[in-house]
């Protein structure tokens, strides 16, 4: 990848003076100076102390590729900071372990114990969120100013309880198909339904949970908020599915195909069986191209959805120092990610990183990284210089965070 | 002690704006002076609070009281600390050496392999066998239930075939297997293939109705529930468990943060190796139990090569199960042969050759193996939530 060896350099002294000095309306844009190589070195030797450490060297990995990432994102001329305490990180990660195990464990002893075990886990979801969003802001900096995300847990159970109920829903049915008896099948209709019920209300969810994690963000006096755009969301899953359909089909009669040519060189049923490893490696190429083509269409666009409907607006109540605080103009932000540039990058990472397996992933991650916040503009009406620091306390439990990291709930900003 | 002038912005805390300053480093202390030369604050590098190195990434350094100085040349105040006699950690010196990660990337390979070797069978064994025999019982249970519940029917055996072939097994199992505790229970496929086989944990062990009729009840069922009993004594259906959640860590430590679906390939691969070890080992025990209820080896080898043509026809009429765990059959007829002609020097040719089975020697395709060990697929299937 090219854009890899001409890496951006730090940002130059002039730009680094206009970022201090110009108090005037401002068109910022984000740079990432991260490096391929310089990143493989530290995930590597990362990955050999986190499995000498039997995983718990895993925690100090995670803050310092966090940090890597966010310490080389700037804009304007200074630099993003990620304070997470490994400590905090590492106790999140042992509890989340400690509830996959008694997880586990429960659904091997009997179906029941499994899917009490599930329910209490959904139900704990929310609050992992919450505690997730809290610890990942309130970690992060810039220009020795904390963010924040200014919400209670009562307020992500609320705004979370339709996924909750999904999942509730999900362990329900589970229990209801183990009733059936050997050979006999619930009526397909009623999972037809839910299925369909879930994809419709998918993309409602989504900008929901959007909302929640976007409107809620501070940084300083400055508060975000979120535009209403469920609609949007609609939309663009609507074309994810008019995209997916014909790549789905299409990526069937491919592989019907290249079975057909495969098997019709042999003869019998042997020669089938020869061809099944081959074969399942085609299908899963083609389904990974799919997923490629949809992920990277979803991304960018989601990418760009969400940055347009985020706005920040300086919080008028804020009296610092006895003079109040000055009111800023609506901090805008913009992203010109485009689909097709990230699903070549997405496909080239993707092989490059099956072919070396795993060892291209560190360059795949800095340059799908620099690809995607590059893109991104910052348009502040007055200079972000007056933003003041807010009246947030630092978050110290990575509880939510540790179990985010662990199940994989990370929903990403 | 060096002068190095580096170039910082400072933030005080308390707002957004920037100050642009200059540092230096020198005599234990850090000097932040404005561009034009006048100082602006003394303090000791002990007070610092200075974020770790990262590379060529800027570096922030928390003065007392709240204060950032955010330094975009991190390296360089990484070597003006250097010089000041405070070295950047250890992570961080072999994170910029490339000889380092090289190294890293090798010792990852080698800790890999010896664990994957090694470790990991070591240490599911030692955990299976720690785990205590109620709780075994109670998941094996669990899995019966489940199995009961969807898959398997009472058995159509009669009362007579059944005591003939708990006689038969109780008079092997008191030579060949002492000390193993175990309980046979009968069983009737409700669907799929029914010469089969298979131990739970907790000792329990099912025979489908139609192993015991394919076997006709001879010595052949009894190699068969030798293999089984090896399962149990060597806990491999907890084992495999334990050997699951382990690849499955390590798989997802390597290549989680890339996909989740490419990580589920290797640690399927992974699994297939340890339960063909798993197969080869009950298939030892197998020989073992043979000879030690007084009997030849010959039975296993008949064994297998009855559920080798069972497998055939079998094979032909469905999909190919190419996702068995188990070894190829003619190649566990191989082992079972050399094992059975090395434990025993008096035993070198079966006195009677077995039935005629002409697919022995032939290499077959891997197809589900009706001797089942671990019932994993089964129990994958009825842990909800299970990925």
């Amino acid at each position: 990848m090219s854009e890899l060896a001409s890496a951006p350099a730090m940002p130059p002294a002039a730009d680094l003076a206009s970022a201090v000095l110009t108090p005037q309306p401002q068109r910022l844009q984000i740079r990432f100076t991260g490096k391929g190589g310089e990143y493989f070195r530290i995930w590597i030797v990362n990955l050999l102390l986190t499995l000498l450490t039997l995983g718990i060297w895993s925690a100090w990995a995670k803050v310092r590729k966090t940090r890597y990432f966010w310490t080389n994102t700037q804009l304007g001329g200074a630099a993003f900071q990620y304070h997470g305490n490994p400590v905090a990180i590492l106790r999140g990660r042992l509890l989340a372990a400690a509830f996959f195990v008694a997880y586990s464990v429960a659904g091997r002893i009997s179906v029941s114990a499994g899917m009490v075990a599930g329910v209490v886990l959904v139900l704990l979801g929310p609050w992992f969120f919450f505690k997730s969003m809290r610890f990942k802001l309130a970690n992060t900096s810039w220009r020795g100013l904390r963010f924040g995300f200014e919400s209670t847990a009562s307020e992500a159970y609320l705004v979370l309880a339709p996924a909750a109920i999904a999942g509730v829903i999900f362990f329900a049915t589970f229990g209801m198909a183990e009733r059936f008896k050997a050979g006999a099948w619930p009526h397909p209709w009623a999972f037809l339904v839910s299925d369909l019920m879930f994809l419709a209300l998918l993309p409602w969810g989504h900008a929901r949970i959007k909302a929640y994690q976007h409107g809620h963000a501070r940084y300083g006096t400055l508060s975000f908020n979120f535009l209403p755009s469920t609609a949007a969301f609609y939309g663009v899953y609507r074309n994810a599915f008019v995209i997916a359909l014909p790549c789905g089909v299409l990526a069937v009669f491919l592989a019907v195909a290249i079975a057909k040519a495969m098997v019709g060189s042999g003869a019998g049923p042997e020669a089938a069986k020869a061809m099944f490893f081959p074969m399942m490696a085609v299908v899963y190429a083609l389904m990974m191209l799919v997923n490629a083509v949809v992920g990277s269409y979803v991304a960018a666009r989601l990418q760009r959805l969400v940055w347009a409907s985020t706005h920040a607006t300086s919080s008028t109540a804020g009296v610092i120092f006895g003079t109040p605080a000055p009111s800023l103009g609506p901090v805008r932000f913009s992203t010109t990610v485009g689909a097709l540039r990230l699903m070549r990058l997405w496909v080239v990472s993707g092989l490059l990183t099956l072919l070396t397996l795993g060892l291209y992933w560190p360059f795949a991650a800095v340059a799908i990284a620099r690809y995607r916040l590059e893109c991104t503009t910052v348009e502040a009406a007055e200079p972000l210089e007056s933003i003041a620091a807010g009246g947030l306390s630092p978050e110290r439990s990575a509880t939510g965070e540790g179990a985010v990291d662990f199940f994989g709930w990370d929903i990403g900003l | 002690v060096s002068e190095a002038v580096l170039e910082g912005l400072l933030f005080d805390g308390r707002s957004a704006a920037a100050a642009p300053v200059r540092l230096a480093i020198a005599n234990g202390a850090l000097r932040v002076s404005s561009p034009d030369g006048a100082l602006l604050r003394e303090e000791p590098l002990a007070l610092l609070r200075i974020t770790e190195a990262l590379g060529s990434a800027p570096r922030q350094i928390g003065l007392p009281g709240g204060a950032v100085i955010e330094v975009p040349e991190g390296a360089s105040l990484t070597a003006a600390l250097a010089a000041a006699g405070h070295r950047a950690g250890l992570v961080y010196r072999l994170e910029v050496r490339w000889r380092a990660a090289l190294g890293a990337f090798a010792a990852c390979v080698g800790f890999l392999a010896a664990v994957y070797v090694y470790g990991l069978p070591a240490a599911t064994r030692w955990i299976a066998r720690a785990v205590p025999a109620s709780a075994e019982q109670r998941l094996g249970d669990g899995v019966l239930e489940l199995l009961d519940g969807r898959f398997l029917k009472p058995t159509r055996l009669s009362e007579d075939e059944r005591r003939a072939v708990e006689a038969r097994i109780a008079e092997a199992a008191r030579l060949g297997a002492p000390d193993v505790k175990y309980r046979l229970l009968f069983r009737s496929a409700g669907f799929g293939p029914s010469m089969n086989a298979f131990a739970l944990p907790g000792g329990t062990v099912v025979l489908l109705d139609g192993i015991v009729r394919g076997t006709a009840g001879d010595d052949r069922l009894v190699a068969v529930v030798g293999h089984e009993l090896g399962h149990e004594a060597r806990r491999h259906s907890m084992q495999a468990f334990l050997q699951g959640a382990g690849v499955g860590a390590v798989a997802t430590l390597l290549w989680g943060d890339f996909s989740g679906q490419a990580a589920a390939i290797p640690a399927a691969l992974a699994m297939f190796d340890y339960s063909r070890e798993a197969e080869r080992e009950a298939d030892e025990d197998a020989v073992r139990f043979l000879r030690g209820a007084g009997r030849s080896a010959q039975p296993m080898v008949a064994a297998l090569c009855l559920l080798q043509s069972v497998e055939r026809e079998e094979g032909l009429a469905g999909i190919p199960k190419i996702f068995s765990t188990h070894p190829k059959i003619a190649e566990r007829i191989a082992h079972v042969r050399e094992v059975g002609g090395l434990t025993d020097p008096a035993f070198h040719r079966p006195d009677s050759e077995p039935a005629p089975c002409p697919s022995c020697g032939r290499d077959d395709d891997e197809a589900t193996d009706p001797v089942h060990g671990t019932p994993s697929r089964a129990r994958a299937k009825g842990s909800p939530g299970s990925p």
